[in-house]
């Protein structure tokens, strides 16, 4: 992210406009990253015949159990509908922000996120260690 | 909308990205270093300009040609290297398509077995009932303990660095690097069993002694109750095996020595001693990497090997503070949380109330952590706090401690840790809940 910036630092034209614009780069970035993994899906063959899962890599086991199925629940989302839940909920953006980040009018980051929560919530209802996390959230 | 609980999963999640990136700081050293070479070495602005001028049209046509040239290419060196995971980033793995947990007991079901699928291509397949888990992985294999029954293991050879894969049942271990094989291990008998279809593989414990290493073709059985072992061709009285494969001419029993051994047993060859094992493809000899160079590239098995081999209690009181912390999260990270609380124990006798010491004390906390032990850790984090309360991991141990707190259910001391939370980290993580048990405290006397 920060190379990109550097890089491309002469296209910001608002100094004060930092914060969002760095965001605006990251969530490329993220976005970019997550289509690359999934459309490596079916561009590599994997020995074997078996393809692995593209899960996130083994932790420690302290890790956090919460962290780790937050992680898996968040790996079935599309990836708009990732990172728009990131933003709001992990890195605790307000709706304006999100929609600043993802380059998108702020209906359209309503309605993502809307989408986000309620395929999270149905996810996260199956994995054992979210149950306290999301007890008394609507699905 | 009631959006709270995931505001408060979302928070913790938050808490916890932070300690974890708490634990890369020489990666953020590196990384700023590297940042500001780049700023160093960004191009004047009008040579940023004069590159960001179009080329003139008659480059288009072969430029794009070129482009797609070098694209190919480029995607079939990259169809190639695909096939090996990159070094230095640790493997990952599934149990039956789900993400699989380092050191989770998995039990394949009575009726099916049950798959691990490591990322490098790697399987392990437990039969039914059989029961396994994996203890410890990095970027080159892993380490999987079968407690009971059968599996059969297919490692993926690798062209530009071994597979190191390792898999112990009971006193015997496996050592191996590509190949296939049908292991089984009965605890209550204390009978090992090993068929070999492909490769080579070390094997140790008990009748093998210090390592045996078996050919491909044969199959080994051993149990601690009686010395040594039996090896009989694959095919030969072993009905679950798949077929029988053809063996190679100097892998015949007869050059195995097996001459003097009863009808149908031959007699293995010695593993080469450990320090000729692994002579590099070249045949010229590689320096080894030190444990503390293993551990920095995060390969913490094979660190923590290296420093046992080495002498562990040795290395701690020989090596600096700074390293033997490493040493203590190359031996946690591998499962071996005694031997991690040496090394840390070590680090603040030697060198009390440095940073290293304050950095062993939450280490300590950690591990009492996972030994479910809060008072301890409570302790602990305390300590490395009090020790460097403007330290790097000053932050995450106060995280830890509201957390602690929170865990207690012991409203008095939730209300304390979060007064003591907000007063020295009013911008934490864990602020905006802090404010909430405030609010909540205050709000019967309204």
């Amino acid at each position: 992210v920060f190379v990109v910036a550097i890089d491309s630092i002469d296209n910001l034209q608002e100094p004060s406009a930092l914060r969002p614009w760095l965001a605006g780069i990251s969530v490329h970035l993220a976005r970019a990253e997550i289509r690359r993994r999934t459309k490596n899906r079916w561009l590599l063959s994997w020995p074997g015949g078996e393809e692995p899962a593209l899960e996130a890599p083994s932790q420690p086991p302290e890790i956090d159990e919460a962290l780790r199925a937050t992680y898996r629940a968040l790996s079935k989302l599309a990836p708009d509908e990732r990172i728009s839940f990131a933003l709001r909920f992990i890195e605790g953006m307000d709706l304006v922000e999100v929609a600043a980040a993802c380059r998108v009018s702020l209906a359209t980051a309503k309605r993502r996120l809307c989408r986000a929560r309620k395929k999270f919530v149905c996810i996260a209802r199956t994995l054992p260690e979210l149950a306290d996390w999301i007890a008394g959230e609507e699905s | 909308v009631n959006w709270d609980p995931l505001m408060r999963l979302g928070a913790h999640v938050a808490a916890e990205q932070d300690r974890e990136h708490e634990q890369r700081r020489p990666e953020d050293d590196e990384l700023r270093e590297f940042l500001a070479r780049r700023v160093a070495e960004r191009p004047s602005a009008e040579r940023r300009a004069e590159r960001a001028r179009p080329l003139p049209r008659r480059w288009l046509l072969p430029g794009a040609l070129l482009a797609a040239l070098l694209l190919g290419g480029l995607l079939l060196v990259m169809d190639w290297v695909s096939s090996e995971p990159p070094r230095g980033k640790p493997l990952s793995f599934t149990v039956g398509g789900q993400s699989g947990i380092l050191h989770a007991w998995e039990s394949a079901p009575e009726d099916h077995p049950l798959a691990l699928v490591f990322s490098d291509g790697t399987s392990i397949e437990l039969e039914p009932r059989a029961r396994a888990r994996v203890v410890a992985v990095d970027s080159d294999g892993a380490e999987v303990v079968i407690e009971s029954g059968r599996a059969t293991v297919h490692v993926v050879p690798r062209t530009l660095h071994p597979a190191d894969y390792r898999v112990r049942m009971g006193p015997f271990a496996v050592e191996v690097e590509g190949t296939r094989f049908d292991v089984g291990w009965a605890p209550e008998a204390e009978e090992f069993s090993l068929a070999l279809f492909e490769g080579r593989v070390k094997v140790t414990g008990c009748g093998f002694g210090a390592g045996s290493e078996v050919p491909a073709g044969f199959r080994v059985e051993a149990s601690c109750q009686r010395p040594g072992f039996v090896l009989t061709p694959v095919g030969a009285g072993a009905p679950d095996t798949p077929e029988k494969p053809e063996l190679p001419a100097d892998e015949t029993p007869a050059s195995l020595g097996a001459a003097d051994a009863g009808a149908g047993e031959y007699r293995l060859r010695e593993a080469p001693e450990p320090s000729r094992e692994r002579t590099p493809r070249s045949g010229r000899a590689k320096p080894q990497p030190s444990w503390q160079e293993l551990a920095r590239a995060g390969r913490f098995t094979r660190a923590y090997a290296s420093a046992v081999r080495a002498g562990f209690d040795d290395e701690c009181e020989r090596a600096s503070v700074e390293d033997v912390v490493l040493l203590g999260d190359a031996a946690r990270h591998g499962g071996y949380a005694g031997l991690a609380r040496r090394a840390y124990s070590a680090v603040r006798r030697r060198a009390p109330a440095s940073r290293a010491a304050a950095d062993a004390a939450f280490a300590l906390g950690r591990l009492a952590l996972d030994d479910q032990d809060p008072h301890e850790a409570r302790r602990w984090f305390s300590t490395s706090l009090d020790e460097q309360p403007h330290g790097p991991l000053a932050q995450a141990a106060r995280d830890r401690l509201f957390e602690l707190a929170l865990r207690s259910r012991d409203g008095a001391r939730i209300r304390e840790a979060a007064a003591a939370y907000l007063e020295q980290s009013p911008d934490g993580a864990h602020a905006a809940q802090a404010r909430a048990v405030g609010a909540e405290s205050e709000s019967p006397r309204r």
